[in-house]
């Protein structure tokens, strides 16, 4: 499946939103705190930026690719920073099972998400209204095979202009997949 | 006696010539003579060989002799498609008869006889000279025969013609006589061919004036010789004697006097031929004869280099009146035909005289002449005007006469001769339209070769009014062209028969075959008519007897096509195929294809049609005379109009054939289009961009137009796909280029291209273009970089830092004249080493190129990179080596276009760190490189993605 990046300026009027308390830490660290804040339902907001998921289907057949699609869009007055490696990397995943047990990382996702190298690492700069999207196998990172409910929230670090980070946090994404019946 | 003998004993003597020596041969004293009368008994005639319903033949030859150096030598040829015997008789000076065994000629055989082998053979010293008699049962000319006297030791030779009683009217001849020199010896021999004494008086014509010479008696089968110099010098005529006329009479019926004439130089080799004409067996005012040399002949004729020949015409008033001549040469040259006319000449009673052929040489100058004819035509009666025509070379041993032919004698309209193509001997076919009115457009004649066990039948030969043909049978063999059946001759075929047809109202020719051979000086004529024994008719027992050419016609609009009628008609167990002219074509479909005359031409309109015709067929059939009746009753009522003017009705005759003969042709008109998106662009020029998807197909009608080889040819640097992802970047070359569309992207621009779909339709070569501008937008790219350094609070090794990153890429573009939009990305692919020192003292690495982590890079005008390798306290040391290309590639705004790269550049940055005490990073070293962009038609490809690289062990 192919994963595609989409910037989109936003002609509506962006809402002030409340600003985050963000730990002070270099631009470049991956491992920033996360935004404290609530979230209201279907989208998490943070610092300007508004962070979007859902899922392609709520529903899905065991085996099917479950697919996160995400839309960051900068809700404040100022143009936002945030870097760009790749999809599968720039956000950072929970994913929980109905029993709220964190869901082990697929040998793919482990090899993926244990490097730190960055080749690709693109600076970008997000202006107010202006929206990113990405898409996200999550099946490929994370065991979801199994049938069950699941539930995905997925944060990313951006960057005020003078350095400052910030995260922000998504709305959960509930997804059930069923198991294939019995023949 | 084997006659095989004769043959193989002459055959080794042939060699033995030095010089040029001349020998023409007519078959029958009289050019063109029929049998008017039955053949008078004879008293000495042998029992038949043949059936009863056939008649004897007795051909006479005047003269032979094997004394003081001459060789005679007997040639045979069985033009029928059966055996034949012949019986020969010899005649001594005094009339006593010595017989020769008798001889079996198989179908179609010709034998060479030397008479000294016959005279050793039976002892007959006595018969050193005298005359010849050849009998044989069967139909007229059934057995051709000539008879050739030669002196290899002064290079002298004369013919001997063969005379029959039956080809005489009358009992006087007339020729005449001509030199180079005063050294030349003219000589004539008479014999007698009864038994009956006769008496012959000369009369010579010198200056006009008459001078009767003293008579000549001669007993049964006697045979004299006249010297006409001594002649002339007993009757006191010293002057003007250069050249004359001679007038023969007789006191016995006609046909009873053989007479053979020779004129000889013994110095120069000089020898030629005097003929004897019977003037009221003569039909017409006019003379033809085929085949003149002038001017230097064709290197392929076989003459030595610088041989040159000039034609010497000299003709004699036999009538008593003034008569008026004209006279004109017919050549031909790889340009076309000529005709030049001579100055007219009025000669007076009895006069004789030498024509002026200036004109003729100056016209000709250096040309090489295919071949040449020349006519007489005169006032006055029939056969008013004999003459003597050779061709000389500067040398004066060089001699090839031309026997004239009278157009409305009723020949047989064939000829059948023996031929050899061995070592250096040539024989060539000279046939001469005898029509003088050039708006009759060509006739034809049909040549057929027999060799042993092989019948060569070339197509219908086409000769213009009053041109001549030559055919070459050596050069046939040695260049292996095919017959009208794809037969070939063999390379060793040495010798065979030839004979001729003119297609009878379709054709109206004289012919005789040149046998020479320029390496030993040997020349020969034959000119033996060929019997008419069976019809010539539509062959019905073949499949399509008549039919149109092309049978089939495939073509384009514009084009035109030559439509001809034709007939397989079958001669004598031969078929040839036989054109049909006048023929109205028609078509059934206008638009598709119109007729004008014989000519088809196919219209805009694209589809399928017929053009057929309909014509009047004709049957020849021989009625009376030597030409019996074969394959049933002629049709009652013949159509006057279809019988050539020549055409004696006592002869053979064309008569219209009930049923005719029709064909027709399919006609497709084919049209092919070359199609872009479903839009004609066949012979436009259209501007595309590069990574446009070029959609071209063909368009083709009507649909059953089958399309073969077809090839489509693509200029310019171009691809039919390019396919990327995270795993892989791939081109897929441009190779199916053999099927009826073709779908590809250009890299590079360029004006002009000419994309080009060839192939066959229906068999027909095709070629179909369309011209394409390719154009493409101009990029630039700047770049700006950062610094490789350490970052001791989030612990990276980095190039560049959060303000600015390690690389910045920015392009602007410039769009072609006439395009606009389009899209900008950028590709990169990396080539990283990274190491680091494992507390442990292990160096690891990080390493393998490939795609750098996503495709595309990045989508838009301008990007940066600022690539980054985590600094942990696990390690002692740490150090990067990455090196990068970067492509900026381009994609228009049109369904199913690519991204196409338009520049690239490349860029690295290394360094190295070390971890210190306090855990605090220290860069030890660092370095950066960026090139200037280029301009690139080559796309990034990669086969995985380089941030898949794992940390291994050294």
């Amino acid at each position: 499946m192919k994963f595609s990046k989409h910037i989109i300026l936003m002609a509506t009027l962006i809402t002030t939103i409340a600003s985050a308390t963000i730990a002070m830490t270099s631009p470049g660290d991956t491992a920033g705190l996360v935004s404290p804040f609530a979230q209201k339902s279907g989208s998490g907001l943070s610092g300007g930026f508004r962070l979007s998921a859902r899922s392609e289907k709520e529903l899905v057949k065991a085996g099917e690719p479950v697919v996160l699609k995400l839309s960051l869009t900068n809700t404040g007055r100022k143009a936002l920073i945030v870097y760009e490696t790749s999809d599968e990397t720039d956000y950072k995943l929970s994913i929980k099972d109905e029993k709220g047990e964190s869901v082990p990382l697929t040998e793919y996702g482990e090899k993926l998400l244990s490097s730190a190298e960055q080749l690709r690492r693109i600076k970008v700069e997000v202006k107010p209204g202006e929206e990113m999207q990405d898409s996200i196998r999550v099946s490929s990172l994370y065991r979801m095979a199994a049938g069950g409910t699941y539930f995905i929230t997925a944060t990313r670090q951006f960057f005020r202009r003078n350095g400052e980070p910030g995260e922000v946090m998504s709305n959960k994404v509930k997804i059930t997949v069923m198991d294939e019946p019995n023949p | 006696m084997r006659a095989n003998n004769f043959a193989s004993n002459f055959s080794s003597k042939l060699t033995l010539r030095s010089a040029l020596i001349i020998v023409t041969v007519v078959c029958g004293l009289l050019s063109g003579y029929l049998l008017i009368f039955k053949a008078a008994a004879h008293t000495s005639t042998p029992a038949p060989l043949a059936s009863d319903s056939e008649t004897d033949h007795y051909l006479y030859y005047a003269t032979y002799t094997v004394k003081e150096g001459w060789t005679s030598t007997l040639v045979l040829n069985n033009p029928l498609n059966r055996a034949q015997n012949v019986r020969v008789t010899l005649y001594n000076r005094h009339g006593e008869a010595l017989a020769v065994p008798e001889i079996s000629l198989a179908s179609n055989e010709n034998l060479y006889f030397n008479i000294a082998d016959w005279l050793t053979a039976s002892g007959g010293d006595n018969f050193a000279e005298g005359s010849l008699e050849i009998f044989f049962h069967g139909r007229a000319m059934g057995i051709g025969g000539q008879l050739v006297v030669t002196d290899e030791n002064h290079s002298l030779s004369f013919d001997v013609p063969f005379v029959e009683g039956g080809m005489f009217a009358s009992s006087r001849l007339e020729s005449l006589w001509w030199s180079l020199d005063g050294q030349s010896t003219a000589k004539i021999f008479l014999s007698n061919m009864k038994t009956e004494r006769m008496v012959v008086t000369p009369t010579f014509y010198v200056n006009a004036r008459a001078y009767e010479s003293v008579p000549i008696a001669l007993e049964s089968h006697e045979s004299k010789a006249l010297d006409i110099g001594q002649a002339l010098s007993k009757l006191n005529v010293r002057s003007g004697t250069a050249s004359g006329g001679i007038t023969l009479k007789h006191d016995r019926p006609p046909g009873a006097l053989a007479v053979a004439g020779t004129i000889i130089n013994q110095r120069s080799g000089f020898s030629t031929t005097m003929r004897f004409i019977d003037v009221r067996a003569q039909h017409s005012t006019k003379l033809h004869g085929a085949h003149l040399l002038i001017g230097q002949p064709d290197a392929q004729a076989g003459f030595a280099p610088g041989t040159s020949f000039a034609p010497r015409v000299t003709i004699r008033n036999t009538f008593t009146r003034p008569v008026n001549v004209k006279t004109k040469v017919l050549y031909t040259t790889k340009d076309g035909s000529r005709t030049v006319k001579l100055i007219p000449a009025t000669l007076a009673a009895q006069e004789v005289r030498e024509l002026n052929m200036s004109p003729v040489i100056i016209a000709v100058g250096t040309q090489k002449l295919l071949d040449a004819g020349i006519e007489i035509e005169h006032t006055g009666r029939a056969g008013a005007i004999v003459a003597a025509i050779s061709s000389v070379d500067r040398t004066r041993n060089q001699v090839f006469d031309t026997p004239l032919r009278d157009p409305k004698s009723p020949s047989l309209d064939g000829g059948s001769y023996p031929f050899r193509i061995d070592g250096d001997n040539l024989a060539v076919i000279h046939l001469k339209n005898i029509d003088s009115v050039a708006g009759n457009g060509p006739r034809l004649c049909e040549v057929h070769l027999r060799f042993d066990g092989l019948d060569y039948t070339l197509p219908a030969q086409r000769v213009g009014a009053g041109e001549t043909l030559a055919i070459d049978i050596k050069r046939l063999r040695d260049e292996q062209i095919p017959d009208g059946s794809g037969n070939l001759i063999p390379l060793d075929a040495a010798k065979g028969q030839v004979t001729w047809y003119s297609w009878g109202a379709l054709g109206k020719f004289v012919g005789r075959l040149a046998q020479y051979n320029p390496a030993l000086g040997t020349a020969s004529s034959f000119s033996c008519p060929q019997p008419c024994e069976c019809n010539e008719d539509v062959n019905t027992t073949v499949a399509n007897p008549t039919y149109i050419e092309p049978d089939r016609i495939d073509g384009f609009a514009g084009e035109s096509f030559e439509l001809s009628a034709w007939e397989k008609r079958g001669h004598c167990g031969t078929i040839s195929k036989v054109r049909i002219y006048g023929v109205t074509f028609k078509t059934s479909n206008a638009a598709i294809v119109s007729i004008n005359g014989d000519i088809a031409t196919l219209g805009l309109t694209a589809g399928i049609a017929k053009v057929s015709a309909t014509w009047t067929t004709s049957v020849y059939y021989g009625t009376t005379g030597g030409c019996p009746v074969d394959g049933g009753p002629a049709p009652a009522a013949p159509s006057s109009d279809i019988l050539p003017p020549e055409c004696d009705p006592v002869e053979c005759e064309y008569l219209p054939k009930p049923g005719g003969g029709d064909g027709d042709s399919q006609v497709t008109n084919i049209r092919i289009d070359l199609t872009q998106d479903g839009t004609r662009i066949t012979n436009t020029t259209r501007n595309v961009i590069v990574g446009e998807k070029i959609n071209l197909a063909t368009e083709v009608a009507p649909t059953t137009t089958v399309i073969s080889s077809d090839q489509w040819t693509v200029p310019g640097n171009r691809i039919a796909n390019y396919v990327a992802n995270n795993t892989i970047g791939a081109v897929t070359p441009l190779t199916n280029l053999t099927n009826n569309t073709v779908n590809f992207y250009w890299v590079d621009g360029g004006d002009g291209r000419q994309v080009i779909y060839s192939g066959t339709a229906n068999g027909r070569a095709f070629t179909r273009k369309a011209t394409f501008n390719v154009k493409r937008p101009t990029a630039q790219i700047t770049t700006s970089t950062g610094l490789v350094n350490v970052d001791n609070l989030a612990l990276k090794l980095r190039y560049g830092t959060f303000q600015t990153p390690g690389i910045t890429f920015s392009s602007t573009l410039t769009m072609p004249a006439g395009f606009s939009g389009g899209r900008r990305q950028w590709v990169q692919t990396a080539s990283p080493l990274r190491r680091r020192r494992l507390n442990n003292g292990v160096w690891q690495r990080w390493t393998g190129a490939g795609l750098d982590t996503q495709y595309p890079y990045w989508i838009g005008d301008a990007t940066n990179d600022t690539p980054e390798t985590p600094l942990e306290n696990t390690f002692l040391e740490v150090s990067v080596n990455d090196g990068f290309e970067m492509w900026l590639m381009y994609q228009p705004d049109l369904t199913g276009a690519i991204w196409v790269p338009l520049r690239k550049l490349t860029w690295s940055w290394s360094g190295a760190a070390s971890r210190g005490s306090g855990d605090i990073w220290t860069l030890n070293s660092s370095g950066k490189t960026v090139t200037p962009a280029v301009d690139t038609t080559t796309f990034p490809i990669w086969t995985r993605n380089a941030a898949s690289n794992v940390w291994v062990n050294e």
